[in-house]
């Protein structure tokens, strides 16, 4: 888990931004398998909720709702605060 | 002729946006630093909010208003399940191109796209390339976003579709010629809006119409069973679901169009509120207006042909069944502040192609700065010229456009993903790479589209990446490895 530290230097935003981009890439591989699972994987389930198939629940409100965690977990503990302008950097 | 009723919310809505472009074209003037750094790029101003919006509006499109729907309402929730893969869109452009992207334009003073590439791979006929790329497609998705949003609108209100062309194409046009790219990120947060409320407008009619919720899905069930499943009865296979992940989804991050809003906004604060809230919005609206198809077919219980024999008639017939003409007139507002949401970024970043990437590069290669009154001037006038281009070609649109139309959305991802992400995280990536992974990989895509070439069966997208991809790697490895003193305001070593 990030250390939340905010870098200072030129090299040390980069060194955050690409680790951000890395765990980017992990929260769409979360959000494709979360897709899988609430969509096919519920595909042959015999439950109606408010006339849907509980796959159609699934991939709609349960995919959004799966995304909207996903981006609130990468804000909070993967993404840091830093001043994108260059400051005393040597 | 036509119902006025349903002529004045469009109407207010394209007033509101004109004002709302030339107050903050006026309130910008104050802060004069560079013409073109303001006109192209809003002095990398944009808070959390107006950032989010305009990424949302300019890939909100009016075929996710109006296309996409139409489909779904053929094909049922599969193609809601499809859509969805869109909540991917917006983290994926801020995670991975966000922070890279700010850094190293405020490093270079990078106004456009395609000055970053320029500078990483030190090539004149690559930022070349990449501006008439740019130029081409955006032209032919300009047209074709002009001519679905007249038709739906000679469809809702009775009016021509060339009295519509000119009235919210002429407000597009003018809007961004004046307010610049400041001016079209404040349309798009207002579009953006608009958008969210001609679908709450068209959820309302279509339950009404429809015998409420359970009304909906008893006509369905009972017409269409096969829409309530993920395959909808073989209409929708697997590997279309993988390619529009593809298409739609992961890839997007590359589009040009999206790619320069990470040049714009103020500080990582706004980056990571716009993640956040842009996914509640980009999610809601997508799958919302996309479930809004699915739920017409609890009204428009006909077969195709019952409607023109085109899906894209589907939306505006559902429009016109369910509502009054005055929430009809609500309710079109969605889809044409889509159209010029997505026209005005266009717009604006094919004049910047034009004039910046183009223009200004020959004089400055030529030894003579452009001063900032002919920049002003220049880039004004490219605006406008390029939107009247695009406007005249609107009103018979040559089958051409639509050719290219097609190929577009693919076509800039398979030309920039590669490339871009060469440029901001593979130190090895070279010029010839580049080069030969843009070449390659777009002519690939376009003529495996226009053959109807397939791979398993597969949309065209996995070939055109994958032969990108490939070009990139195998002639960069070939090609010698870029100077290290150069690569550092993109790799800076600690």
């Amino acid at each position: 888990m990030s250390t939340k530290v905010s870098p200072r230097t030129y090299a040390e935003k980069h060194a955050q931004a690409n680790r951000e981009a890395v765990a980017t890439v992990v929260a769409l591989a979360v959000t494709i398998a979360c897709w899988v699972a609430l969509g096919f994987g519920l595909a042959s389930v015999d439950v109606r909720i408010a006339g849907l198939p509980l796959w159609v629940i699934g991939a709609t409100v349960g995919v959004y709702a799966v995304s909207i965690v996903v981006v609130v977990v990468l804000r909070r503990f993967f993404f840091v605060d830093f001043d994108l302008e260059d400051e005393a950097d040597g | 002729m036509g119902n006025a009723a349903a002529l004045i919310p469009t109407l207010v809505f394209l007033l509101f946006a004109l004002c709302a472009a030339g107050v903050s074209r006026y309130r910008a003037k104050k802060s004069a630093d560079g013409f073109a750094r303001e006109y192209f790029i809003g002095s990398r101003s944009l808070g959390a909010f107006v950032l989010a919006m305009t990424t949302i509006a300019t890939y909100g499109s009016v075929s996710s208003f109006v296309g996409g729907p139409g489909q779904a309402w053929s094909i049922g929730w599969g193609w809601v399940y499809m859509a969805a893969v869109q909540v991917t869109t917006l983290f994926l452009l801020y995670g991975i191109m966000g922070k890279k992207m700010a850094l190293i334009s405020r490093k270079l003073g990078s106004v456009t796209v395609v000055d970053v590439i320029r500078a990483r791979y030190e090539s004149n006929a690559l930022a070349a390339l990449s501006a008439i790329v740019i130029v081409v497609f955006f032209i032919a998705t300009m047209v074709a976003q002009f001519v679905g949003g007249a038709k739906l609108f000679e469809y809702v209100t009775g009016y021509s579709y060339v009295l519509g062309l000119c009235l919210f194409g002429g407000v597009a046009i003018l809007f961004t010629s004046i307010g610049g790219f400041r001016g079209v990120a404040i349309t798009d947060a207002l579009c953006g809006i608009a958008m969210l409320v001609g679908i709450a407008v068209l959820a309302g009619g279509i339950l009404s119409a429809g015998g409420g919720w359970s009304g909906v899905m008893d006509t369905i069930w009972e017409n269409h069973p096969e829409m309530m499943e993920p395959l909808s009865g073989g209409n929708m296979p697997y590997g279309l679901y993988f390619t529009q992940w593809l298409l739609v989804g992961i890839f997007t991050f590359a589009l040009p169009q999206s790619v320069v809003r990470t040049l714009g906004f103020k500080d990582t604060k706004s980056l990571h509120r716009a993640m956040v809230w842009g996914t509640v919005i980009m999610g809601a609206m997508m799958i919302g207006v996309t479930s809004l198809g699915v739920l017409s077919a609890g009204v428009l219980t006909g077969d195709l042909a019952a409607y023109g024999d085109s899906v894209d008639n589907i939306i505006p017939q559902t429009i016109v069944s369910t509502l009054p003409p005055w929430l009809a007139g609500i309710a079109i507002v969605g889809p044409i502040a889509a159209s010029i949401s997505t026209v005005s970024s266009l717009l604006i970043a094919s004049a910047s192609a034009l004039v910046k990437d183009m223009w200004m590069h020959g004089k400055e290669q030529a030894g003579n700065q452009a001063s900032d009154r002919s920049v002003a001037w220049v880039s004004r006038g490219v605006t406008m010229l390029v939107g009247v281009l695009v406007f005249a070609l609107s009103v018979v649109p040559p089958s051409v456009i639509w050719r290219i139309n097609m190929f577009a959305f693919g076509g800039l991802e398979t030309a920039f993903c590669w490339v871009l992400l060469g440029a901001l995280f593979w130190k090895r990536a070279t010029k010839a790479g580049a080069l030969a992974s843009m070449i390659g990989g777009t002519a690939a895509y376009c003529t495996a589209m226009a053959t109807g070439f397939k791979v398993f069966g597969l949309h065209q997208i996995t070939i055109g990446l994958t032969v990108a991809l490939l070009l990139m790697v195998v002639v960069s490895l070939a090609t010698k490895r870029p100077e290290r003193a150069k690569l550092e305001p993109f790799f800076p070593s600690a």
